[in-house]
């Protein structure tokens, strides 16, 4: 595929080699009339060697042509324009047993302390918008599941089959409100502080509105958790998370803030982060300013989750939704934000994708560099391996393999005497996703860079259709868009080769 | 005067080396190098196109490439090579970029020494890829290259003195561990495996993984071992056979193991192992006598025959530029050993080695293949027994001083065995 920048530049995309070549304009026309099943060389032999016209660029000669000519036979040698294989990104198979290793290697456990809050934030994911999400009644985890459950996992974590060695295992709270729920987390944290991990330690982590951290940052602190607290910008631009009564919460949240940096200023900056969510109330440009004035902390964004809306809310969801796109867009700090942010943007997320997916040069660790696997098969999507990364307990004791995926997803559950996960049944679960994708992504032109969860995509729909589908036409675009954003700013390149990973 | 102005490129696939004053090119795609001597001018040029900001493109105004002969002579060559190319300005309004070869790998170990949270330890047995189990050192031969050829190639080899035998115990722990790992291949070896108390378990054992397997035994161990071998080797449809052979054969001995071999239907692979000459000659009388089809040659370096192998194993730039690297497998050979990278041995005391040719990184008995590869990793960098798996030719004497240095193979077995950095003819000896 070949393809042009804004810039008016010329490139050579080949799938098989997955590399971008700049190329010289004849030779961008050698190409691009051969996909056309001309040959260029059969023209100018019809023009009795008068000079050809190339657009944008001038008349060549016959040399010029013999010599770009013979480079595209050097391309063509090098299977440069040799069709993909594209059963390879399609074709892979769940096995009940690679999701039990999976299980087995996990280095993340998340539990739903309570579906209760403290605030009634508008934009909620358990608020009158959504379909997808279990009742919430003030239900608080029951110690024992969540200490079942640790039991069960840490039988497993200490198996020969444990891939890792002295290495985190991170145990997060989650809500609702987790601080609304501090004795469960003690009990957690006090549980697991004398279990014995063959090949692994336990740190520990919450996402906290802030409301009761004045009450409770000093067992934070003095038991090393991370902190994430969710925060929209200054009072105006916060002004969706709201107390049950309606009231801001914003002062208290940011007095408890000010509380913390002043007791714990070092602990402050290295463990506590911030995410903030982009709605009709704020902007990107405006959380930016407000953090880089008044935290020196990490902060990133995030959208109101726009899947699982109840057909009757739509319009109303509208209202209060914005894509964190559309809010860059005319930003005057636009350019300052994405460099700096590097990911977490949506141009420098699909940068980075770009990049990791599209130019050959990101592997996963040596083996992945050293050709072994060569004839693995991937599965369709950007769709984890279930408990891969995660494993979430929710509030009512059901297993789940991510907490911001619907709840038709889960994938087992706990009571307080056993944990079930039904492994073959996952496999199964998901093969037959992959089974309904396999048509679409066989089709798309995106089917080796594409970053989207499946579970987030509505996939269980009986009429499903990737939204995210894109055919050559959407791939020339995408990669026009991006080039002429790298030409503008080369330096953006080594910067995300160097330091920005996917973990 | 003529103001028209150029990009110009060198292409991604286009591999760059300089050492000291010497500038050399090679094209991955079509072969072909470039090489010149003290001519700063062309190494500065490089060396801005290789600038994080320029990423492979700069400007050049038509007036500078006219007035300096040797910037002229490069462009040419590059052109005619198809390693670069002039772009009228006039047709773009911004430069071009090439995306220029990186190697960002996501668990790279050399994370850990910039990134405090980098957690080298995450998902470690993906760094196994081989895994080769001496499961005894029993063997009643007594073959010359028994103590030397093993830590140059896959072969037997036997202990006297203190008899080990590798209990099903920790071949079972070993199984465990690489089950859902990344191992593509297990090799068994001896002593004689055919002496192993177990080897029935052993077997059913390692069919329980579905990983390929070859059973390497030496043909003067086949016969003396009849009845069991023809028993084992029924169970071994789905593995690899590979029976060393070297000379001189027995020819008595091979003739009546060749009927045993056909008539149990393996097809097994003869490794003939050469360290000399005729041995060549022999095998090609062997094979052609025996109607062996599925055979290699193995060179046994034995201190010496050296002569042989410079004439034999020695590579040459030709040999290397026919190999044709692709620019990422050069690049990787920058950052790890791609021979040695991943490969764990287990001796029947339970040692655990890296490479056979240094000290061991833990005992079965004791570590876990998990904690040893660990100490594998963190310790890596600071001593030579472990590095091997990251042991490059920028790091060693001869080859660091050359071009081909990450275009020719890394670093092998037979070069730490035999104490030379450079089977080649490229430069001088070592």
């Amino acid at each position: 595929m070949v393809f042009k920048t804004k810039n008016r530049n010329r490139y050579l995309y080949s799938p098989t080699e997955n590399k971008i070549i700049a190329i010289h304009p004849v030779l961008y026309d050698i190409i691009n009339f051969k996909n056309r099943g001309i040959d260029i060389k059969d023209q100018f032999k019809k023009l009795n060697g008068d000079k050809i016209k190339i657009k944008d660029y001038g008349y060549v000669s016959s040399s010029e042509i013999e010599y770009y000519y013979q480079k595209y036979l050097l391309f063509k040698e090098n299977n440069y324009f040799k069709k993909e294989e594209v059963d390879k990104f399609i074709n892979g198979r769940l096995t009940p047993e690679k999701i039990e290793s999976s299980l087995h290697n996990n280095k993340d456990i998340v539990f739903e302390v309570t579906d209760a809050c403290n605030l009634k934030c508008k934009y909620c994911a358990y608020s009158e918008y959504y379909h997808n999400y279990d009742k919430r009644d003030n239900k608080k985890l029951s110690i024992k599941k969540a200490l079942r459950l640790i039991d069960y996992l840490v039988n497993i974590w200490n198996l020969d089959t444990n891939q890792s060695q002295n290495t985190e295992i991170r145990i997060g709270f989650y809500g609702g409100e987790p601080l609304l729920n501090v004795p469960l987390i003690k009990e957690i944290v006090q549980y697991t502080k004398k279990i014995n991990l063959f090949y692994n330690y336990f740190t520990y982590g919450i996402t906290t509105n802030g409301v009761l951290l004045d009450k409770h940052m000093d067992f934070l602190v003095k038991n090393k958790f991370t902190i994430l607290i969710s925060l929209d910008g200054n009072e105006k631009n916060n002004a969706f998370r709201v107390f049950p009564d309606g009231k801001s919460s914003y002062g208290t949240v940011y007095k408890n803030i000010l509380l913390f940096k002043k007791k714990f200023p070092g602990y402050f900056e290295k463990n506590v982060s911030f995410i903030s969510i982009v709605h009709r109330l704020n902007t990107v440009e405006n959380i930016y300013n407000y953090f880089k004035t008044n935290f020196n902390n990490a902060f990133k964004f995030s959208e109101v989750d726009p899947t699982g809306i109840k057909e009757s809310k739509k319009e109303e969801f509208l209202k209060i939704y914005k894509r964190i796109e559309n809010s860059l867009k005319g930003s005057k700090k636009r350019l300052e934000i994405e460099k700096e942010m590097t990911s977490g943007t949506p141009r420098g997320d699909l940068l980075v994708n770009f990049l990791n997916s599209f130019v050959g040069c990101t592997f996963v660790d040596y083996n992945d560099l050293t050709d072994l696997n060569k004839n693995k098969n991937y599965f369709p999507t950007g769709t984890c391996i279930p408990f891969n990364r995660k494993i979430f307990l929710s509030v009512s004791g059901k297993i789940y393999p991510c907490e911001r995926i619907g709840n038709e997803y889960a994938l087992g559950y706990v009571t307080e005497k056993e944990v079930v996960i039904d492994f073959k049944n996952a496999a199964d679960k998901y093969n037959h996703y992959f089974d309904k994708l396999s048509n679409q992504c066989r089709s798309c032109i995106n089917v080796r860079g594409c970053p989207i969860c499946m579970l987030k995509m509505g996939i269980n729909t009986n009429d499903f259709k990737c939204p995210y589908f894109r055919d050559k036409k959407h791939l020339k675009k995408l990669f026009s868009n991006i080039m002429t954003y790298l030409e503008e700013n080369p330096d953006l390149y080594s910067k995300i080769m160097e330091e920005v990973f996917l973990e | 005067m003529n103001k028209k102005s150029y990009w110009f490129t060198l292409e991604p696939f286009v591999y760059i080396s300089i050492k000291k004053k010497n500038l050399f090119l090679y094209n991955t795609l079509n072969r072909k190098t470039l090489e010149y001597n003290n001519k700063p001018i062309l190494i500065n040029l490089v060396k801005k196109l290789q600038a994080k900001n320029n990423l492979l493109v700069i400007k050049l105004e038509n007036e500078y490439i006219n007035n300096n002969r040797d910037i002229s002579n490069f462009i040419k060559d590059i052109r005619e090579g198809f390693m670069g190319d002039l772009i009228d300005t006039s047709s773009s309004s911004v430069k071009p970029i090439q995306m220029m070869p990186y190697l960002n790998i996501q668990r790279d170990i050399r994370r850990a020494e910039r990134e405090a949270r980098f957690d080298i330890g995450k998902d470690i047995m993906n760094h196994l890829n081989e895994m080769t189990i001496f499961v005894n050192n029993r063997c009643d031969r007594n073959c010359k290259m028994c103590s030397s050829a093993y830590k140059q190639f896959l072969c037997c080899y036997k202990e006297t003195g203190h008899i080990n035998e590798l209990s099903i115990k920790y071949i079972q722990e070993i199984i465990d561990a690489i089950r859902e790992s990344r191992v593509y291949k297990i090799n068994v070896l001896g002593g004689n495996i055919f002496k192993y108390s177990k080897i029935e378990t052993l077997v059913s054992l390692l069919n329980t993984i579905n990983i390929p397997k070859s059973y390497y035994i030496h043909y003067l161990n086949l016969i003396s071992q009849k009845d069991r071998m023809i028993q084992i080797t029924k169970e071994l449809s789905g593995s690899k056979i590979q029976i060393l052979v070297h000379f001189p054969i027995k020819k008595n001995v091979f003739e009546k193991s060749m009927p045993l071999i056909t008539g149990i239907n393996i097809n097994p692979v003869f490794t003939f192992i050469i360290e000399k000459e005729s041995d060549i000659e022999s095998t090609q009388e062997f094979v052609s006598l025996f109607g062996i089809d599925n055979y290699s040659f193995t060179p046994y370096f034995n201190g010496k025959n050296l002569p042989f192998f410079e004439k034999h194993v020695f590579i040459t730039k030709k040999n290397i530029l026919e190999s044709k690297p692709s620019i990422t497998e050069i690049l990787s050979k920058n950052v790890v050993n791609r021979s040695l990278y991943g490969s764990i041995t287990i001796l029947s005391n339970g040692d655990l080695k890296s490479n056979l040719n240094f000290d061991k990184i833990g005992n079965i008995k004791k570590d876990s293949i998990r904690h040893a590869i660990y100490n594998q990793l963190k310790e890596g960098k600071k001593s030579i027994i472990y590095n091997t798996w990251w042991r490059t030719r920028d790091q060693v004497e001869w080859c660091k001083h050359c071009h081909y240095n990450l275009i020719c193979p890394s670093i092998s077995n037979y070069e730490l065995a035999m104490g030379r950095n450079n089977l080649c003819r490229i430069l001088g000896k070592s």
